[in-house]
């Protein structure tokens, strides 16, 4: 039976790919072997290393200490790039295979997984330089079994955090108040953590503790599957409540205002539209990510100019990126509606501007902290009007991978929403004011640069008409190669 | 209306659709029928637009519909789930059509209250999204919301499958009296020969993308319609 299970797996890899998808394999790849060397690199050289380094501490007890914070960073990493169980089981369920054959299947493929793998080509090269070292090649070879447990045992809890949103939130919170306290130097985790990985080393029949949690984590997920293996459960997403929204205070947009309404329902009733939205307006923080404010404190110009990039086109680039994917699964409704191409577009393009406009006054409260980054940003906002909402828009005519508006795997690792073509096109977003700024500067120091992006940003309104109708050439161009690639995956 | 003129459609060297021409006049209706893969809706995709044609065009009150968007002033159509914005009500779904027509607000609530008897009591202040309702009744709603804003063309790919039999028949009276109008002309598809004779001024037959037979309802017998389909050796 599993025979015939594997079978079906191998054909849905190879027939499965699509063009979009080389870029993507070839990157995840290069991304495996990069860290693949990496980790066997680290194995060969962790031992002699730190002998060196800290001639009065243990290889062992060193590496178990900072394996915390290696392992906070694998979690999160498997939280955003590991692919978890989907298959398509519905036409499974009604042949006859028994469910637990078709549940411990699909999970145990997943575990086929470079990520509980790649971290065997550093504990083997590190045992074995251990050994040669002459520790108790036991005590060793049990070390890095234990520690190789906990390692599989994140891949279930990875699995159980997505299902249980309590999991999640608790590692989450976990981690932060973590984090916090050791930011600060209250208290340091790792001193209590590290015996979780020695005691195996010391005490060998511990070795016991990560085989139960394994044991546990594998039945609970199995467990978990079994019980929900049933179509209302695992096919249909739970059906919530609606109410109509009239919004009419939208309507004095005119014809716009429909799909101004429209786009404001996708974002409020889709978890990837959601999310996406949500991480926008994180986007709007990210000046105290990069940079110092307080007494004595000086950012780099460069860096300002970064920053008010970021915060005022955060909804620009993670929003209007996806413009128009967001309305993938009714194009075809776009497309035969008593709508111009052209007012469909510039519906998209007011969307884009209106939520740059309100990034950009939301981020007035860095006045506070940088008057030249204050200026900076509505020099970079009345820009990424200007001249960036044209250029999404330009690079959302060569971007044809469908949106699945109810998936929320995780906005990262959407395997379809990596295109080589729109990374290209987005670059000119990013490096134009950049490059910009720099000429400005060049002439007339700092207000050259920002009167530079506040001409060419004013320019670009009053060239909208050119604008519109070279995109909408494009898009007329590419308009049934999009229809079919939306249908294709669909 | 409608002109055809030297169709033909080819993907991946095998001709799918060739229709050398067709004149569909105002206020007829047509049935659409065939078996599957015989090119019905490819003719409907490209009808709208929706696919290129390897040669020839479709012209749509004399311009032809890939060099002008004009026609989608007049043209009501629904194929399938890929024409229903998931995320609404249908309530909402009206509205956005609806305005999208040119109807005003009230319009829009006259309308969805003349055509209520097409829902059967199933659509209608549901509290659900569209994407959360059953097939048959997502269909319902595209169907209705094809006829919004008085259309002089409406295309309608197998309105018939997936309805529950209440909803046919209430389809059919619908399309009957918008019939009697000559003011729409209406294109239907269907597998479904009785339907497709019922509602339809003229019955186009198509296999494998070529058009085999073309005959005026009250010309023929539904006899001899089935009869041509029970032979099938076109």
């Amino acid at each position: 039976m599993h025979k015939a299970l594997v079978a079906l797996e191998k054909k849905r890899v190879k027939r499965g790919t699509k063009k979009l998808d080389v870029w993507v394999t070839i990157f995840k790849w290069l991304g495996i072997v990069y860290f693949g060397f990496l980790f066997l690199a680290l194995g060969f050289g962790a031992y002699p290393l730190i002998n060196e380094s800290f001639p009065d501490e243990n290889p062992v007890n060193f590496i178990s200490r900072y394996l915390t914070y290696y392992f906070v960073v694998e979690l999160v990493m498997r939280f955003l790039m590991q692919k978890l169980p989907t298959a398509n089981i519905k036409p499974l369920l009604t042949l006859n295979i028994p469910r637990k054959k078709i549940v411990s299947f699909f999970v145990g493929k997943t575990f086929f997984s470079p990520f509980n793998f790649i971290q065997l080509l550093f504990l083997v090269p590190f045992a074995i330089a251990c050994i040669m070292n002459e520790e108790n090649s036991a005590q060793i070879i049990l070390w890095i079994t234990g520690t190789y447990l906990y390692i599989c045992c994140m891949h279930f809890v990875n699995i159980l955090s997505e299902s249980y949103k309590k999991v999640f939130y608790s590692i989450v919170v976990f981690f932060i108040l973590g984090g916090f306290l050791q930011y600060y130097n209250l208290f340091d985790v790792t001193i209590y953590t590290q015996y979780v990985f020695l005691s195996v080393y010391h005490y060998p029949f511990l070795i016991i503790i990560p085989l139960l949690l394994l044991g546990i984590l594998s039945y609970a997920t199995h467990r978990y599957y079994l019980s929900n293996l049933y179509l209302d459960n695992l096919m249909t997403a739970k059906v919530e409540e609606a109410k109509t929204q009239e919004m009419s205070w939208l309507d004095r947009f005119g014809t716009h205002a429909l799909f101004l309404k429209n786009d404001i329902r996708l974002i409020i009733r889709n978890k990837r539209a959601k999310t996406t939205v949500l991480l926008s307006v994180l986007f709007l923080f990210y000046g105290f990510l990069l940079l110092r404010f307080g007494e004595g404190e000086t950012n780099s110009i460069y860096s300002l100019v970064f920053v008010a990039f970021f915060v005022s086109g955060g909804f620009l680039m993670l929003y209007g990126q996806y413009v128009p994917s967001w309305d993938s699964s009714y194009y075809p409704l776009m497309m035969t509606q008593n709508i111009t191409y052209k007012n469909y577009l510039k519906s998209k393009w007011l969307i884009i501007a209106l939520g740059t406009l309100l990034s950009t006054l939301f981020c007035f409260f860095y006045a506070f902290f940088d008057m030249n980054l204050f200026y900076l940003i509505i020099a970079m906002g009345i820009f990424n009007v200007g001249i960036n909402g044209y250029v999404v828009l330009w690079g959302g005519a060569y971007m044809k991978s469908p949106m699945d508006l109810t998936a929320n795997k995780n906005v990262f690792g959407d395997k379809n929403a990596f295109n080589l073509k729109v990374m290209l096109i987005s670059l000119p977003k990013v490096i134009l004011p950049i490059i910009l700024f720099v000429i400005g500067n060049l002439i007339y120091a700092f207000w050259g640069g920002i009167a530079v992006l506040v001409l060419v940003g004013i320019a670009g309104m009053f060239f909208q008409k050119q604008a519109f109708g070279y995109i909408e050439k494009i898009y007329k161009k590419e308009k049934y190669d999009t229809l079919k690639s939306f249908k294709e995956n669909n | 209306m409608i002109t055809v003129e030297k169709l033909t459609k080819v993907y991946n060297q095998k001709q799918v659709l060739n229709i050398d021409s067709l004149v569909i006049p105002k206020g007829q209706s047509i049935g659409l029928v065939g078996n599957n893969g015989a090119g019905k809706t490819t003719f409907f995709s490209l009808l709208l637009d929706l696919i290129k044609p390897t040669s020839g065009q479709i012209l749509s009150k004399g311009i032809a519909v890939n060099e002008s968007e004009e026609w989608k002033n007049y043209t009501g159509s629904f194929f399938d789930d890929s024409f229903l914005i998931g995320y609404l009500t249908p309530e909402e779904y009206f509205l956005f059509v609806g305005e999208l027509r040119g109807m005003n607000k009230q319009q829009i609530f006259d309308y969805i209250k003349e055509h209520e008897y097409l829902f059967n009591g199933e659509v209608l202040n549901q509290k659900k999204f569209i994407r959360d309702f059953s097939k048959g009744n997502q269909k319902k709603v595209g169907i209705a919301a094809a006829f919004m804003g008085d259309p002089e063309l409406v295309i309608l790919d197998e309105p018939f499958a997936n309805l529950d039999p209440t909803t046919q028949i209430r389809l059919k009276e619908l399309v009957k009296q918008k019939m009697k109008s000559s003011e729409i002309t209406i294109v239907i598809s269907s597998h479904d020969l009785q339907h497709t004779f019922e509602v339809s001024d003229r019955i186009i037959a198509l296999d494998k993308g070529l058009l085999v037979k073309d005959v005026l309802t009250r010309e023929s017998t539904f006899q001899e319609l089935e009869s041509f389909f029970a032979t099938e050796s076109v």
